[in-house]
């Protein structure tokens, strides 16, 4: 299957500071894949997931969405972020409106599109996440999962065929875990790619089926979550464990 | 500011136009200004507390408790007024003391000046009151973009009144965790750790700043904060009160 998004070979730095923050990360997604992206804190996943919709443009490598090389001229940059969805980690930092519908309607609007169509993307990407009661509420009353599946609606309701997901299920309960999990659950069933980026290895050993490891500015693995868990010096390495893998009682690791 | 932001979502009237709500409350702020006697802004004070309650569901203590606060800075203000200072005794005036040099008094035209202003400001004030307590920002900044006021205008107060929440949430999560490591245990410490406080809350603005833009722009932000318009629901008897709001007020004029 032909991969919906590629990076090859990223290098970025930020400006002014003396480490690069990627080394020539490599890493295709294929469509309609469920991702899990596990690193470290530090290691340049919140570098190389702004590469993908182009808000950020690697010092050298290349950007492929559906087999073509990204352009980062005004136009095609609204057509990638149209396509290419992020949800971010903290959603306070996504919602800018007060109104929740509002916040929502933020997006299909910047794609130019008509009262109308906008009325119905937001009342569907609402019903995706299960907020259509929360429409009307203001948005500094809602809690962290609600404002998290709000932030979701709002990249949503531009209809993306990937979605990248930074963390959002970090400071979820349980239970509202799986309510988010559910919602990508339904978005791959639609065909859709998506990535999720966590700490959370469990997600990374039931629900994806791709696991990509991160580890200082590069992709070490990408692989089926068996294969990843099975590579003992591989967890070692980046400091991960496989959930089944528990320390003998007693003993030590 | 949180009280009056609840009851602005937690209200029966929330969802009449914002530009009604506008409307009736300038008008009876025009009308006490310019038909200026007390009667008038008494009567005005007690329709807007009476639609607050009856008709909002707002509890009567609530716009009470509003009207009384600024009652008090208003009587504060008009007392200058009310109550004359000088180095002699004021002429014609219906009572006097002397405290020293100084002569403490009042005349009746000048209790009555006092009395007029209060009254008139009080029925402005109700009218604001009704109009805050009921309608909640985004409406009112939605009713600015109706009326075309500048973009720029209308994406910062989006932006801050949203924001005004998020930071104020982070100085009280910054004041716990440091009150919790005795930050506060004396004046001194008190000084030093709201100083740090502070221009953290400067540095964590600003980050939040740039973080907002990445999101906003990963969602086509181009230059201004398109949103959709909100729905409002259509209520008749919203004219028929606001012409017997007016019409009292005028009757109020002319009979007193």
């Amino acid at each position: 299957m032909m991969p919906i998004l590629e990076l090859d070979n990223l290098h970025y730095r930020y400006p002014g500071h003396g480490a690069p923050a990627l080394r020539g990360a490599t890493l295709s997604l294929p469509t309609g894949a469920r991702v899990a992206l596990l690193a470290r804190n530090g290691c340049g996943k919140s570098t190389l997931l702004p590469h993908c919709n182009g808000i950020l443009r690697p010092d050298s490598g290349i950007v492929r969405f559906e087999g073509r090389r990204l352009a980062y001229d005004r136009r095609s940059l609204r057509e990638l972020r149209r396509r290419v969805g992020i949800v971010f980690q903290n959603p306070d930092d996504q919602l800018f409106s007060a109104s929740v519908a509002q916040d929502i309607s933020f997006g299909p609007l910047n794609l130019g599109l008509g009262e109308r169509e906008t009325r119905r993307l937001v009342q569907a990407a609402a019903e995706m996440c299960e907020i259509t009661e929360l429409l009307e509420r203001p948005t500094h009353a809602l809690g962290g999962g609600q404002k998290t599946r709000v932030a979701l609606a709002g990249v949503l309701a531009m209809d993306p065929v990937v979605v990248i997901a930074d963390e959002v299920t970090t400071s979820l309960d349980p239970w509202m875990r799986r309510q988010v999990l559910a919602i990508f659950q339904r978005l791959v069933a639609e065909g859709r790619t998506v990535v999720v980026a966590t700490h959370d290895v469990e997600i990374a050993h039931y629900w994806a089926d791709l696991v990509v490891v991160m580890n200082e500015g590069r992709i070490v693995a990408a692989d089926g979550s068996d294969c990843i868990f099975a590579d003992e010096a591989l967890m070692a390495f980046v400091g991960l464990r496989d959930p089944w893998r528990l320390p003998p009682v007693g003993g030590r690791e | 500011m949180y009280i009056i932001d609840r009851y602005a979502y937690a209200n029966r009237i929330r969802t009449v136009g914002p530009g009604r709500k506008c409307g009736l409350a300038l008008l009876v702020l025009l009308i006490c200004l310019l038909l200026d006697r007390p009667a008038v802004g008494l009567v005005a004070t007690g329709w807007m507390w009476g639609l607050a309650t009856l008709w909002a569901g707002l509890p009567a203590r609530v716009f009470g408790r509003v009207l009384l606060a600024e009652g008090v800075f208003l009587a504060l203000a008009v007392l200058g007024v009310a109550v004359g200072l000088g180095l002699a005794p004021q002429p014609g005036a219906s009572w006097s003391w002397n405290v020293g040099p100084i002569w403490v008094g009042s005349s009746q035209a000048s209790v009555e000046t006092a009395l007029r202003l209060v009254t008139r400001a009080l029925g402005g004030a109700a009218a604001m009151n009704l109009l805050a307590l009921t309608t909640p920002l985004v409406n009112l900044v939605d009713l600015l973009r109706r009326l075309r006021a500048p973009v720029l205008l209308i994406d910062l107060m989006t932006v801050m009144y949203r924001f005004v929440f998020t930071i104020l949430g982070s100085l009280s999560r910054m004041y716990t965790a440091q009150d919790s490591r005795l930050g506060y245990v004396s004046l001194r410490r008190g000084l030093a750790s709201a100083g740090l406080l502070g221009s953290r809350l400067f540095i964590d603005a600003y980050q939040r700043s740039q973080r907002l833009q990445t999101a906003l722009e990963s969602r086509g932000y181009a230059g201004d904060l398109r949103v959709l318009p909100i729905r409002y629901r259509h209520d008749n008897r919203f004219y028929w009160l606001s012409m017997g709001v007016v019409a009292s007020l005028l009757l109020a004029r002319v009979a007193l």
